[in-house]
């Protein structure tokens, strides 16, 4: 069962975002207000969702199991690792895709604004992040300085959520989410928006899977150089 | 439309990409 569903994710994750893009861009009708342009509803927030909950709740989650001592161990940090690694590509996706909507809608490619200014403050402390992992040799440090970092940042997780509610933002409230719990959208534009987070969803947990397994290929053939290593001095040093 | 156009296509390329790279960085290390 575990094999099939392991099997089974990739070609998921694919037919659900071509099912997402040919009801998106084709069987969808136009919106009433924003009219063709409505049709970035079906990538933009799904990729938003990725970026924001699903990788860093994935790559917060995995530090803190590493930083607690209980639950430490290396895969945590490779989970935390490749979370984020694919939450940076999906910050960088959804500024791109925010600025090719924010330019016939408002005017202006980018603007200071509380909700965009936050994620884009999230992109560089991700960056940070990856870069702080190349900063170090000794496994256990970088583990335990890169879950400290991933933890920290975590703050600015909400502040982007709020965003919207705590300051005057260009940028719109939320569509499903609302504090009324009134809907915003509704019929077959719901359904493919929901299609769409779902789609989004299984690319994360495909993409993240195969990252996981790179880090633990290279995790592995470290640990066997070290070893090697190892046995060569041993056998110098009985010669 | 055209820019509706170039979110599709930023996604479609991006996440293609990044999806082939991982993609081909496990073929080199099953090798």
């Amino acid at each position: 069962m575990k094999q099939l569903t392991r099997r089974a994710l990739g070609p998921l994750a694919l037919a659900s975002s071509v099912a997402t893009f040919v009801m998106g861009y084709f069987i969808t009708p136009p919106d009433v207000v924003q009219g063709e342009l409505a049709r970035l509803v079906y990538i933009h927030p799904a990729q938003a969702w990725v970026a924001l909950y699903l990788s860093f709740g994935t790559a917060t989650i995995a530090s803190a199991l590493y930083l607690w001592p209980r639950t430490r161990s290396m895969v945590a940090d490779r989970v935390a690792e490749s979370a984020v690694e694919v939450s940076t590509l999906f910050i960088g996706l959804t500024l791109l895709t925010g600025s090719i909507w924010g330019r016939p809608t408002w005017g202006v490619w980018w603007v200071w604004d509380a909700r965009l200014t936050s994620t884009a403050v999230l992109g560089v402390l991700m960056l940070g992040y990856l870069a702080l992992r190349r900063a170090n040799d000794d496994a256990q440090v970088r583990a335990k300085r890169s879950a400290v970092f991933a933890i920290l940042t975590a703050v600015n997780v909400p502040i982007i959520h709020f965003s919207v509610m705590w300051w005057k933002t260009l940028h719109q409230g939320a569509t499903v989410f609302t504090q009324n719990r009134d809907l915003k959208i509704h019929g077959s534009m719901a359904w493919t928006l929901l299609l769409s987070f779902i789609a989004f969803s299984l690319n994360f947990a495909w993409m993240v899977r195969a990252r996981y397994r790179i880090a633990d290929h290279e995790a592995a053939e470290r640990d066997s150089e070290l070893d090697n290593a190892l046995k060569a001095r041993r056998t110098e040093s009985v010669s | 439309m055209n820019y509706v156009n170039a979110g599709y296509l930023v996604t479609a390329i991006a996440m293609g990409a990044y999806a082939v790279s991982l993609w081909w960085r496990s073929q080199r290390r099953d090798d």
